[in-house]
């Protein structure tokens, strides 16, 4: 018996170990992730997170902050995938026996519909320059993937984005990450954890916002 | 909408019986070229796999699961514990990766690739770099090609980048096919390790980047080096060969989990402040003296 067989034969010993049936909805390398940009994030059972609704974004944050985002791209070394999972043994010997890519859909969609959600934070994006009161910016997609650890799957979405302040545009790179447990190894779950990631950079990009529309310094990146 | 218990526990319970199987089948997953095989070889296509966009981290696990003797409960306790580590870790780990966030490690492999492949101990035909991990269909299809053509290895490789000593780490696994046979005829396990100089970590970002960046095109350099030993020097495969006597004495430092462990083996090169040593399971390991 060699590798080959253990690896053929793992899907049914774990089937039999576990006396459930396999994953229905387990990664598929042949789709990409639907791409499609939620505000729930679910919380560690897979469910929507059970949340108040929010309230409006004035009666949180002081003063007015609108944005106009004049230009959005998608700068990823690589668009084709959003990383994957990898079979790696524990040990100092461990190695990467197999995995599965995550196909990537339309990233700069994804950054586009997930924009809205500035309003979490105090920034209402608006449709033109004028409605802004002039206040406008790039965002680009710089890095996305997610990843498997243990039973945990983990994202890190990066963003590059600029922040009008006074003395011009400040450009920056936002990270976000996120964390959940792995149920069924699923395009939805990846497609949520990444989610996750762009939620968390989307709120660091925010507070640098909000502090313009305050008047308050932003600080360049190193 | 609410699930049932089963499906809530599908993805756990499958992963952790995966984990459990493989962690003792490190030895058999690596199988020598034999004489033979190695004479049919003519050249060989080599795929180099690095479905990373940059470098993974993750927190440790504290291993719950393993004080209670396994289980789904202690692996649920485990996992949710790592979360937690892994969510205070990610603040720090943002600063420092952005640090790095131009450096493309596919490009640095693509850079290496001519000059570690112009020394291989296989002829080559043609080498890439790729993002994506082919499907099983398109592997099979890739296998089926090598009946009439060139030899097939692929080299599928991950990476980790320690943030306080800028330790790099890549972790490969390569596998070849021939003569559009299904079975590989050969594979290794192949660990490189290089720490920057204590000076650049923390040095400022583009003496920190330069270094990573020269360490990552050692890295596939080294590995196509260590590969070319394995072929070269294949640990015995031969059924009821005796089994290989390996120096047991820990003497090769290597970073792992934020400490540095001595691992056993055999020397099978030294060059430089570097050695090469196998350990009993047949992974090679490069590492600085």
């Amino acid at each position: 018996m060699n590798s080959h067989h253990i690896l053929r034969a793992l899907p049914v010993l774990t089937a039999l170990a576990c006396g459930l049936p396999l994953a229905a909805h387990a990664l598929t390398d042949t789709e990409p992730l639907s791409m499609v940009f939620e505000d729930q994030a679910p919380n560690s059972f897979g469910r929507p997170a059970v949340q108040a609704a929010p309230a409006p974004a004035a009666a949180r944050y002081s003063g007015d902050c609108r944005l106009y985002v004049r230009k959005v791209e998608d700068l990823r070394l690589n668009t084709e995938t959003v990383g994957g999972s990898m079979f790696i043994f524990p040990g100092p010997a461990g190695v990467p026996l197999g995995g599965a890519s995550l196909l990537s859909g339309d990233g700069m969609k994804w950054t586009t519909s997930a924009l809205p959600s500035l309003r979490v934070s105090g920034v209402q994006t608006q449709s033109s320059a004028a409605a802004a009161g002039d206040r406008s910016a790039e965002v680009a997609l710089r890095l996305a993937q997610a990843w498997t650890s243990g039973l945990n799957m983990h994202s890190h979405v990066m963003l590059q984005a600029t922040v009008p302040t006074p003395a011009g545009d400040v450009k920056k790179r936002y990270h976000g990450f996120g964390t959940k447990m792995n149920f069924a190894n699923g395009n939805a779950e990846y497609m949520a954890t990444l989610n996750l990631g762009m939620a968390e950079a989307l709120k660091a990009y925010a507070a640098d916002l909000r502090s313009a529309c305050e008047g308050k310094p932003v600080t360049a990146a190193p | 909408m609410n699930r049932p218990l089963s499906a809530l526990l599908r993805g756990p319970c499958l992963l952790l019986v995966f984990c459990g199987l493989l962690q003792g089948c490190a030895p058999m997953f690596n199988k020598a070229l034999t004489a033979e095989n190695r004479t049919r070889v003519r050249d060989v296509d080599v795929q180099v796999l690095v479905p990373q966009e940059t470098v993974i981290f993750s927190a440790d696990s504290p291993n719950v699961s393993a004080a209670l003797g396994g289980g789904l409960i202690g692996a649920i306790i485990d996992a949710s514990v790592q979360k937690s580590r892994q969510e205070a870790m990610s603040a720090e780990m943002g600063i420092f990766l952005d640090r790095l966030a131009d450096i493309d490690f596919r490009g640095e492999s693509r850079a290496a690739l001519a000059d570690g492949t112009s020394n291989f101990a296989l002829k080559v035909n043609a080498a890439e770099v790729l993002a994506r991990i082919p499907t099983k269909t398109a592997l099979d299809a890739r296998i089926a090609k090598t009946k009439s053509g060139s030899a097939f290895m692929r080299l599928f490789v991950y990476y980790t980048l320690e943030p306080k000593s800028l330790t790099l780490t890549t972790r490969s696994y390569a596998q070849m096919w021939q003569d559009g046979a299904p079975e590989r005829s050969y594979s290794g396990s192949f660990i490189y390790q290089e720490a920057a100089p204590a000076t650049v970590a923390g040095a400022a970002p583009g003496a920190e980047a330069a270094a990573v960046r020269e360490m990552m095109r050692r890295a596939m350099l080294q590995t196509l080096r260590m590969a070319s030993l394995d072929i070269n020097q294949p640990q015995s495969s031969k059924p009821g060969a005796p089994p290989r006597t390996v120096d047991t004495k820990p003497q090769y430092m290597f970073a792992m989990g934020g400490t540095r462990v001595a691992l056993a083996g055999d020397l099978v090169a030294s060059e430089g402040n570097r050695v090469v040593f196998r350990d009993k399971g047949g992974a090679l390991f490069s590492v600085q003296k």
